[in-house]
């Protein structure tokens, strides 16, 4: 089942008490939370997702829960709980949903160490995974989001689930998080696209998720084999350039975007080489994303000649 | 007589792309990009202890290294590098032979 196969009541009833579990990628989760944004926002962008029935295991249960004490009535408050620990400080509760991802994302960086976890967006084509990996900032997510809406399949706007034993890549097709003056260019780029409410004023400036094609989620069991390795830079007003780099610092840049490369050791480097073995490693800069779209275009059609 | 080894407690793993090297050390974690000649002198290492005149030697060898006119300094320089690193060590070869 389906979360818009369910009433809207009681999609909000079940967040508000047992829980919504859903299905996302290889993990399971159940959400619980009695703020109304985040039951709005589930409604909207996660409504192609699979929910679980009660019976199913679950991953790891996250509750965007209302702020304790007087942060309940004034400078109302949302606070991430996750097995009756804090991991995050209270934020407002307009940034409930947003914490939400966040808070989502945490949970697999910090406990899914069967796969070698990248911060990276990784998007694909004809089975082949492109990570883009990048710091804040960088036009990643922005990137991400406009290559998925012209042709290439999204497996993870934050992170890259690499297998420990086949090294392919599995989809976390979860909304994408765009921030500050990314928001109005994916909604001129993509006009149909649907969004959450902007949430302004986060430790990441005014932030917005735009929703998953459904396309993408019906395939989000099929895994990719990394091909390419794309460290992307925008630079406001930059010509578009593509340019091979070195395959041993990408590995060692790779590490240093990792979550778990340090925990997993011997196993981790195996994985990681065997990704740069199998990947041709550019750095990219652009300020167009039609440009953008055209050169990574031009890489598949490279690779199948 | 003073001379350099591998680290006593490094594992090393290697993996190469052309004349591009990155070696992984299993003990301490840690991963270090190397050039074509900071691998040789590490692969040398792992092999035996080496003095810095056996090393130089080696050097000369290679046509590349061969004519470098500052060798030893820079030979100094990649001990350096590789004792901060963690990667080797200093001993005194006549010491360790007796041993």
């Amino acid at each position: 089942m389906i979360l818009s196969e369910l009433a809207q009541a009681t999609v909000r009833q079940r967040l508000q008490n047992q829980g919504l579990i859903f299905q996302i990628g290889p993990f399971s989760f159940r959400l619980i939370s009695r703020i109304e944004a985040v039951a709005r926002e589930l409604i909207s962008l996660y409504a192609s997702y699979t929910v679980l029935t009660e019976a199913a295991f679950v991953d790891y249960t996250v509750e965007i829960a209302h702020g304790k004490g007087l942060h309940r009535w004034f400078r109302r408050q949302a606070v991430f709980e996750f097995d009756g620990s804090h991991p995050f400080i209270p934020l407002p509760e307009a940034h409930a949903f947003p914490l939400l991802e966040w808070s989502m994302n945490w949970c697999i960086s910090m406990h899914a160490h069967h796969f070698l976890l990248l911060h990276s967006a990784v998007i694909e084509r004809e089975g082949c995974a492109l990570i883009m990996p990048a710091p804040p900032g960088s036009g990643k997510s922005t990137l991400c989001a406009g290559l998925v809406h012209r042709g290439w399949r999204l497996l993870s706007d934050e992170l890259a689930l690499i297998s420990l034993t086949d090294n392919r890549i599995h989809p976390l097709a979860r909304p994408i998080s765009l921030k500050n003056k990314s928001i109005d260019v994916i909604r001129a780029f993509v006009p149909d696209a649907v969004f959450s409410q902007v949430v302004h004023d986060t430790s990441k400036g005014s932030v917005s998720l735009l929703k998953v094609p459904t396309a993408h989620l019906l395939q989000i069991q099929e895994t990719a084999r990394p091909r390419w390795v794309i460290f992307p830079k925008y630079l406001a007003g930059s010509a578009t350039h593509l340019v091979p780099r070195s395959k041993a610092s990408s590995m060692l840049e790779l590490g240093r975007n990792s979550f778990n490369y340090m925990v997993l050791g011997r196993t981790g480097f195996d994985v990681l080489s065997g990704v740069i073995d199998a990947s041709d490693c550019y750095d990219f800069q652009y300020s167009q994303l039609d440009d953008a779209v055209r050169v990574f275009n031009d890489l598949v059609v490279k690779d199948n000649a | 007589m003073p001379g350099h080894r591998l680290s006593s407690c490094t594992r090393l793993h290697w993996a190469c792309w052309n004349d591009e090297y990155v070696v992984f050390d299993e003990t301490s974690g840690q991963t270090n990009q190397l050039d074509a000649v900071r691998a040789y002198v590490l692969h040398l290492l792992s092999e035996s202890i080496q003095t810095h005149d056996s090393l130089l030697q080696e050097f000369s060898k290679i046509p590349a290294l061969a004519e470098l006119h500052n060798r030893s300094a820079f030979l100094t320089e990649i001990f350096d590098e590789f004792v901060a690193a963690g990667l080797a060590e200093t001993v005194d070869v006549l010491e360790t032979v007796e041993q």
